[in-house]
């Protein structure tokens, strides 16, 4: 549940605000990253899943 | 079309549905920011495109402008007397989080199909052992937005 909270806030904290946007395929990989979900399951731009 | 009114428009979506739990209909933002209806289908195309909303098939309908759900789920969220709908457990705490307000989600367990009920601070949800289980490769979510 703390690995979710993590992506809710990160991905919607500033939903509500002007510049807030989805994050591109590159950061979505580094946030992932940085809760340790990690692979080509979690990697936007994977093309199999292994 | 410009990117200011584009994102005139995406505000004016998602504080309606902020203010109301209900995600507006296309004549209320047209309304809202002054502007043709079919501008704002325009806006609304490059919204979906942009992965902001997710549009019915009639391209005017708003299924979904993440994480507040435009048709009822099984993700309820209550924040501040205001009932919203959630596209999934994601979701249901992102709305908390985009709302910046504590809040109250109903859902239930997929396996045992058990009710659960979570509070959500505003520094997260209250302790416990419920695990959120993503069936779809990130790679593969928007393909099918409504079963991810």
């Amino acid at each position: 549940m703390d690995q979710l909270w993590h992506l809710a806030v990160t991905w919607y904290g500033t939903r509500l605000e002007a510049e807030s946007r989805r994050p591109a395929a590159a950061e979505m990989r580094s946030i992932f990253e940085s809760i340790a979900l990690e692979g080509d399951f979690w990697d936007p731009r994977a093309d199999s899943f292994g | 079309m410009p990117t200011d009114f584009n994102t005139s428009v995406k505000l004016a979506v998602y504080r309606s549905t902020a203010e109301s739990g209900q995600t507006p209909l296309l004549e209320t933002v047209a309304k809202e920011v002054g502007a043709d209806p079919e501008a704002v289908r325009l806006a609304y195309r490059a919204l979906r495109a942009d992965r902001v909303l997710f549009l019915e098939e009639d391209h005017v309908t708003i299924r979904m402008a993440p994480p507040f759900s435009g048709v009822p789920t099984q993700h309820r969220v209550t924040v501040d007397g205001i009932e919203y709908y959630a596209n999934c457990a994601w979701d249901a705490l992102g709305i908390c989080a985009a709302l910046h307000r504590p809040g109250l989600v109903h859902s239930r367990c997929e396996q045992s199909l058990e009710p659960l009920r979570l509070s959500v601070g505003l520094d997260g949800p209250e302790p416990s052992s419920w695990l959120f289980h993503c069936l779809v490769p990130a790679a593969q979510w928007w393909d099918d937005l409504v079963f991810t």
